[in-house]
């Protein structure tokens, strides 16, 4: 981690928190800042055994709590296995960061790749939210962070159903900072741009001038909290990221990032669509 | 091909979250893919409609006479969606003063005002209805 971690009132966003998507990149960056702030948590995301490790070993150096969820969120009933997960925890925030992309010519992309992608990254957060956020209604006091991409901002070839799917939690987001704001819940959306996570590494561009450019899951992370702290409601990671998005009209944005995803496409072992994940599994799902 | 989207999807909709974000999925997708299928030789359109004349404007709780604004007829804005296409637009918000308000207007504020005209508009209808609700505009 870069940095210091951010820390949070854990009077106002604790006793607990959930992440997604926890187990590597952004979200396993999120769960080791929240922890830093004495935050317990629930950890979801496939892969139970690597979420076990980061557990004990957040558990350990924080003195918290932490429990585990193995589930895969574009399964069916992955809810009820976070509904038991988090059964009788007071729960005060919640970030919904598991996501995945699909890089490819959208006629080249098989609809089970791109209907599993919108799975994760559209219902996956709405249920989550639409959920929780009952719950952290009642409790009149809490956060919720999204994450999206810098990819929302604009419509993006050869990941046009990844940018489009960014653009409807950017979108919500945006219109439930609002409808929370009365209710005491902080919501923020983050965009982030390229950053150093092993989805980066999985296509390649680690190797590319985007790789070079990554920003540090940690600085990335840090930004959020802090957004999320001063209740923002959107919140692009990095000063150069958002001095780009600024200063580039939305068409040459679109230009750009499709470039990129071609490039990065082109580079795949296989010159199919493919997600960053790969295969799907379903094997760690409890319910 | 032209997809319908709405110009509420260029921003949040409070107490239209989901059927903004919805909206602005399309607009993200359509976006994309204009640039994608351009070299198949197939234009692709994102119509952005704003208060249109529709059975659904009714449903959501509109009552003319309450608003200052005057819904667009569907012929005018199929109108522009045909042409926007024919124009190989990416995309195109229907009604001038839709196009000039989304330019000149902070996202902010249009965002607060469609909330605050929305929730006024799920009061007026009977609560059954609010929820079978599955269109915008």
């Amino acid at each position: 981690m870069s940095g210091k971690p951010v820390r949070l009132d854990s009077a106002r966003f604790g006793p607990w928190a959930l992440v997604t998507g926890a187990s590597s990149g952004i979200g396993r960056g999120f769960a080791e800042q929240i922890a830093a702030s004495k935050i317990n948590l629930v950890l979801a995301a496939r892969r139970l055994s690597t979420l076990d490790e980061l557990g004990r070993e957040l558990a350990d150096r924080h003195g918290i709590q932490v429990r585990t969820v193995g589930v895969d969120l574009t399964g069916p009933g992955f809810m009820n296995a976070v509904i038991e997960a988090t059964r009788n925890l007071d729960i005060g925030l919640v970030v919904s960061n598991a996501g995945d992309m699909v890089l490819g010519e959208f006629l080249a992309s098989p609809y089970d790749i791109l209907i599993r992608e919108t799975r994760l990254n559209v219902d996956a957060h709405l249920r989550l939210i639409h959920h929780f956020g009952q719950d952290l209604a009642r409790r009149g006091r809490g956060g919720l962070l999204l994450v999206s991409s810098t990819a929302a901002m604009q419509g993006v070839p050869y990941s046009a159903n990844y940018a489009a799917t960014k653009a409807y939690v950017l979108t919500l987001g945006q219109a439930l900072h609002h409808e929370f704001s009365g209710r005491g819940i902080n919501v923020t959306v983050l965009l982030p741009g390229a950053t150093a996570t092993p989805m980066l590494s999985r296509f390649g561009a680690d190797r590319t001038a985007m790789g070079r450019l990554a920003m540090p899951v940690g600085t990335c992370v840090a930004d959020a909290l802090k957004a999320l702290r001063a209740n923002r409601a959107v919140r692009i990671s990095g000063r150069m990221n958002r001095l780009t998005i600024a200063m580039t009209p939305r068409s040459a944005r679109t230009r750009l990032f499709g470039a990129l995803s071609k490039s990065m496409a082109a580079q795949l072992p296989h010159s199919q669509a493919t997600s960053a994940d790969g295969q799907v599994t379903t094997t760690d799902v409890k319910i | 091909m032209i997809l319908v989207s709405a110009a509420g999807s260029l921003r949040g909709v409070p107490n239209m979250a989901n059927d903004a974000a919805t909206k602005a999925y399309v607009l993200a997708l359509g976006r994309g893919l204009h640039r994608e299928f351009a070299r198949h030789g197939v234009t692709v359109s994102v119509l952005l409609p704003g208060m249109t004349d529709t059975p659904t404007l009714d449903k959501l709780g509109f009552q003319p006479g309450t608003s200052p604004l005057k819904p667009m007829t569907v012929e005018q804005c199929v109108a522009e969606g045909l042409a926007a296409l024919a124009a190989n637009r990416a995309t195109h918000i229907a009604g001038r003063l839709n196009r000039v308000s989304d330019r000149v207007i902070p996202a902010r504020v249009t965002s607060m005002m469609m909330g605050r005209m929305f929730r006024q508009w799920a009061e007026r209808r009977p609560a059954q209805e609010a929820e079978s609700i599955g269109k915008t505009r």
